[in-house]
């Protein structure tokens, strides 16, 4: 028998996106914070 | 000479050049190029693992099917395959999904590093340019650090949100199978097949979905916590107190069709046993006309359920008002149930009846074909005392032919009674925990008698088992004394009427018996209306 898959796993899917990007925007904030990338250039100059 | 000098001053020029480039494009760019390169290499794995999720840029799974999914779950104790339904998503699919967008990631990365060695080995020269080929490696290198810290922290990520859906999913199914479960506990709720010569009993039937699958365990589990989907696609709840309210219920054993209300009500199981011509039939329908009438009588009613039920209950009362006599039971089979609703008591009930042939408890061997006899909450043992031989000598003169009219049982009540107890103890049941209602019938033909002198219409337990005594019943009466955990005795008669002109059921009436291990078995239905 066939039958599209669920209407959960999508939701499920989206939620786990949804932590995903959340995750990449702290991600992005935290480097965007003053100084942080300038530490990183530091340290690989060195 | 001359080529010799060009060549020393090319090497030279040559080697400035990469010092140069070393110093002043590779020096200054490669953090930048580490650090871009790498943010790539994060953002691919997340590109990649969104792309799989969502479903975009052609990077879909691979469609699944439910079975290929529950294949994935693991082993369980059970009689049966897993339902038909799609497994949750943390159990069927997730893997499914991170493992595809994982082995995507690192397909890419492979991709970059076969493209980049390929065209090295298609273009040799350009390795004349190394210092600055130097800047792609490192950027390839950086990319594929980026990708490797990228699938730890994504992965590790998804990994600690899925088990803390897990120990979610845990913690609910937890609650939702001990409500449901301690709800029909309570409630001493059962599924009873009531199918001749099935009559399989538990707590947890199967349930078949509108497009004909049968679920045989729909409580919350991998298939579902809230609820379940079948494979058809319909929403199936994840308990039985609410499967009940809207699937068909079917028995686990025969995978035939239960009674409404099968295992959310209390359900008890009253068989009737004793020898053919006893009178098993007459009081069995008897009980349930005058136990319909009781339950009326103090606000409460009596529905048959199911349409055999129906039909059985239908021919009870026609029966009972007109005196007539009750057809033998078929005994070339095992019976059916006949189960009745009861409400108005502190609680609903379903009363299952099982009324067999007296040929089933002629003997050992057909005692065994009645499944219903094992996991009962009482059992009724019905006693005809025209069968008592101290009975009929009393009856002189032209007595005897009250004997003809009672049609007597064919089977001495003590020849009669161990063939049944003994199969059950062998079986393993546990009598010493069960109750026996013996029913004295007849008492519209015996009372009046000389062999029912010290009997009365109203005579109370200890009084019919004295009685019984006197008949020269010792045995029987002390073997179900030892054999049950309590016995109870009653007179009744299945012909007369069976409430006063009050509508007060009336001692001898048949509901008595059914009244009594309706009461022990946790329904207690008050003996009048209470005064409003």
């Amino acid at each position: 028998m066939s039958a599209p898959l669920p209407p959960h796993y999508r939701s499920f899917r989206i939620a786990l996106v949804i932590v995903l990007v959340g995750a990449l925007a702290g991600a992005a904030w935290w480097f965007a914070q003053p100084g942080v990338v300038h530490e990183l250039l530091r340290l690989l100059h060195a | 000479m001359p080529v010799f000098i060009a060549a020393v001053i090319a090497l030279g020029l040559y080697g400035m050049v990469c010092y140069y480039a070393f110093v002043y494009v590779i020096g200054p760019a490669y953090p930048f190029v580490i650090l871009g390169a790498g943010a790539v290499g994060v953002l691919l794995v997340a590109v990649v693992l969104t792309g799989v999720l969502l479903g975009f840029g052609g990077q879909e799974v691979p469609e699944a099917t439910a079975p290929d999914l529950r294949k994935r779950l693991p082993g369980r104790k059970s009689n049966f395959e897993r339902d038909s339904a799609w497994p949750g998503y943390l159990f069927g699919q997730s893997r499914i999904d991170l493992g595809a967008a994982l082995r995507r990631t690192v397909r890419a990365v492979a991709w970059m590093w076969v493209l980049t060695t390929e065209s090295l080995v298609a273009a040799p020269v350009v390795l004349v340019f190394w210092p600055l080929l130097l800047l792609p490696l490192v950027g390839a290198l950086a990319l594929t650090a980026g990708v490797t810290v990228g699938v730890v922290a994504v992965y590790g990520l998804l990994g600690v949100v899925l088990a803390v859906a897990w120990l979610g999913w845990l913690a609910a199914v937890g609650v939702l199978r001990g409500l449901d479960l301690g709800v029909r506990l309570f409630r001493r709720a059962k599924a009873t097949c009531h199918h001749s010569g099935c009559n399989f009993r538990n707590r947890l039937p199967a349930y078949r979905c509108a497009c004909g699958q049968t679920h045989h365990d729909i409580r919350a589990g991998r298939l579902g916590a809230f609820a379940r989907r079948c494979e058809c696609g319909a929403l199936l709840p994840t308990t039985v107190l609410q499967a009940a309210a809207g699937l068909l219920a079917v028995c686990q054993k025969c995978d035939r069709e239960l009674r409404a209300g099968a295992a959310v009500l209390t359900d008890v199981v009253i068989p009737v046993f004793g020898p053919a011509s006893a009178g098993k039939t007459r009081l069995v329908r008897a009980g349930m006309v005058a136990l319909e009438a009781h339950l009326s009588a103090t606000g409460g009613s009596l529905h048959p359920v199911g349409s055999d039920s129906e039909e059985t209950f239908r021919d009870a009362i026609a029966v009972v008002e007109s005196g007539m006599q009750t057809t033998k039971t078929d005994a070339a089979r095992p019976p059916a149930g006949v189960t009745v609703a009861l409400t108005g008591a502190r609680r609903k009930a379903l009363l299952h009846l099982f009324d067999a042939a007296g040929e089933f408890f002629s003997s050992r061997e057909q005692s065994s074909e009645l499944p219903f006899l094992d996991d009962a909450q009482g059992l009724t043992f019905v006693l005809d005392p025209f069968s008592i031989p101290a009975v009929v000598d009393d009856l002189t003169g032209t007595l005897p032919s009250w004997v003809e009219a009672a049609q007597p049982a064919e089977m001495h009540p003590e020849q009669s009674y161990p063939i049944t107890t003994q199969l059950l103890r062998d079986q393993g049941v546990d009598l010493a925990s069960k109750p026996l209602a013996v029913a004295v019938v007849k008492a519209d033909l015996l009372l009046g008698l000389p062999p029912a002198a010290g009997l009365r219409a109203g005579a109370q337990s200890a009084e019919v088992e004295s009685w019984l005594r006197n008949k020269g019943l010792d045995n029987l009466v002390e073997g179900a004394g030892r054999d049950f955990g309590v016995v109870r005795y009653f007179l009744v008669s299945s012909l007369t009427a069976a409430t006063d002109a009050k509508g007060a059921t009336l001692p001898t009436s048949p509901a008595q018996p059914l009244l009594w291990l309706l009461g022990r078995a946790g329904v207690s239905i008050p003996a009048q209306r209470a005064a409003s």
